[in-house]
């Protein structure tokens, strides 16, 4: 379930939410102060209608009781039926008052207000016009106008007009309440509409906001993805190297078996038989000159230093004595063939390992190289070289207390420490150099059994 | 005196040739047999009676090693003489072989007259 919104209108959205929020907001409240304002409206109208009811009615009360005082008074003739004549008529003025004050306050009853003045002024004379007549003892006269219409055709008058203001003024009220009601579903909706776009907006926020996580973690797995992809890269890269490297390796160690190989068989079969020859010539040439002898002795000669140089050749190209004594024993050669070139005593202690040929070829060219720097560099006085098992890996070691040198200092490219560090390393094995200046040095190789 | 027989272990055809004609020219010598590789060698030479009275052995070999034939042959109860005719004579690999059973070692290059010395002896000591 997407809710997915193309990009401008997400955008307008996002930018008109507030606004409209705000805006609705302001709405909501303008609406609730009128629905007061109504509501104190009504209240207001409320009470003066309760007020002018209660005027108008008083004003017909003061006038009924004055009648039917009079009416009292007048049958009877006793005083006592004056007193409640004369306690409402009291109030004449009053009620007069309070319906002009009324007239000003409710222009909408003003011209019935003041006709209902006139009647009642009109009403109040007349009754008291009776009374006088009775009391002057003119009580024909008395009965004579109260028995005309007049009287009650003001009666009458007054009572519509009473009518008349409290009808108007429930009319009035009725037609306020329903506005009330009118603001009040307004205010009802109004929130209601608030709260629905409130919840639209989170809603959609929500939705905005997943969406952005959900491309953000796509981003960051795009991120991590392509980083794997570069690891990867780099590791095959690096694998790609190394196998190079290895294989260059193999390459130059085959080349050279396969010199010697070509020197020893070749080279090494005309050498030999021509010196086999010189020997057999030599036999017959007895009886020649010196001169003869002398050449055959230098031709011998001469074949000797080239077969010396060939087997210098040969043995620097591939030892053949790792394949036919053993890598013990080339091992003991070597010490011992480098002790005598470089006049340098060698202590050797070389144990009987049992190890594949490419790490016996590792271990001899390990040692070659090590005592080729002892006798270029190191000036030493003395030699260790040791070959011993260690658990099941093998140690090869080669200690002189000569100079030494700073290995972080020497870049790995000189003194063919690269090239030892990598053969060995390409056997599975691991490498060490100690050294530092005037204090001897040390190179160990550690292979894998 | 008799011809010495001598079988030859020697994987270059040039040097065999050589020698070979060499030896039967400048000493009482019959070569009797040659092989080129140490299996061959052992097949040949280990019978009783041995075929010939003097092993001529490379060291370097086309398969194997004249020290594998030194070894084969180092406790037969009848045994010919082994000499080993190598260019790899250094002292090491004369004592190795010394101590599996070889009579002598010889430097091919240097010390051919040495092994043709050896060779007149040996069959002078014969009947």
């Amino acid at each position: 379930m997407m809710l997915s919104l193309p990009g401008w209108r997400s955008r307008l959205s996002y930018h008109l939410a507030g606004p409209l929020a705000v805006l609705l907001a302001v709405a909501v409240l303008a609406i609730n102060e009128a629905g007061y304002r109504a509501d104190a409206d009504l209240v207001a109208r409320r009470d003066a209608a309760v007020e002018t009811r209660l005027t108008v009615g008083r004003a017909r009360r003061m006038v009924l009781l004055m009648e039917s005082a009079q009416r009292g008074y007048m049958l009877s003739g006793k005083a006592d039926y004056r007193v409640p004549y004369d306690e409402a008529r009291a109030q004449t003025d009053q009620v007069l008052q309070s319906l002009r004050a009324l007239a000003e306050r409710a222009p909408t009853h003003r011209q019935n207000l003041l006709l209902l003045i006139d009647a009642t002024q009109k009403r109040v004379s007349e009754l008291a016009e009776v009374v006088r007549l009775f009391e002057a003892n003119e009580r024909d006269r008395a009965l004579a106008l109260m028995l005309t219409d007049i009287g009650r055709e003001q009666m009458e008058r007054i009572n519509e007009l009473v009518e008349e203001v409290v009808r108007k003024e429930e009319a009035a009220s009725g037609s306020a309440g329903r506005q009330r009601e009118r603001v009040r579903i307004w205010t009802v909706l109004a929130l209601v509409g608030l709260v629905l776009l409130c919840l639209g907006a989170a809603f959609t926020a929500m939705r905005l906001n997943r969406e952005r996580d959900r491309e953000r973690a796509g981003h960051v797995q795009d991120l991590q993805a392509e980083r794997d992809k570069l690891e990867h890269e780099v590791a095959r890269r690096t694998q790609d190297l190394s196998a190079l490297a290895q294989h260059l390796q193999t390459v130059r160690e085959d080349e050279r078996r396969r010199l010697a190989r070509e020197l020893h068989d070749e080279l090494g079969g005309l050498l030999t038989a021509a010196k086999l020859d010189v020997a057999r010539v030599r036999k017959r040439l007895q009886e020649a000159g010196p001169e003869v002898l002398e050449r055959i002795r230098h031709l011998g000669e001469t074949l000797d230093a080239g077969i010396a140089l060939k087997r210098r050749i040969i043995e620097d190209l591939s030892p053949s004595s790792l394949a036919n004594l053993g890598l013990q024993r080339t091992l003991e050669i070597q010490c011992a063939e480098f002790s005598q070139r470089a006049e340098v005593p060698v202590e050797a202690s070389i144990a009987d390992v049992g190890l594949t040929d490419e790490r016996e070829l590792a271990i001899y060219r390990f040692v070659q190289e090590a005592l080729t720097n002892v006798a270029k560099y190191a000036r030493a006085k003395r030699v260790q070289v040791s070959l011993q098992p260690d658990g099941d890996h093998v140690s090869v070691q080669v200690r002189d207390d000569g100079v030494g040198f700073d290995p972080s200092q020497a870049r790995n490219g000189a003194h063919g420490l690269a090239g030892m560090e990598f053969r060995v390393q390409s056997c599975g094995g691991q490498w060490l150099v100690q050294s530092a200046p005037g204090q001897g040095t040390l190179v160990q190789a550690r292979l894998p059994a | 005196m008799s011809r010495l027989t001598v079988f030859v272990v020697e994987d270059s055809a040039t040097i065999r040739q050589n020698l070979v004609a060499t030896l039967e020219e400048m000493a009482p010598v019959q070569v009797v047999g040659y092989a080129d590789d140490a299996d061959g060698a052992i097949a040949h030479i280990a019978h009783d009676p041995p075929p010939c009275d003097l092993v001529i052995l490379d060291v370097l070999l086309r398969r194997g090693s004249g020290v594998d034939v030194l070894k084969a042959l180092r406790f037969r109860a009848h045994r010919p003489r082994c000499v080993v005719l190598t260019n790899y004579a250094t002292r090491l690999i004369r004592e190795h072989c010394l101590a599996l059973g070889a009579d002598r070692v010889f430097d091919k290059s240097a010390e051919v007259e040495r092994l043709l010395e050896y060779c007149e002896a040996l069959a002078r000591e014969r009947p």
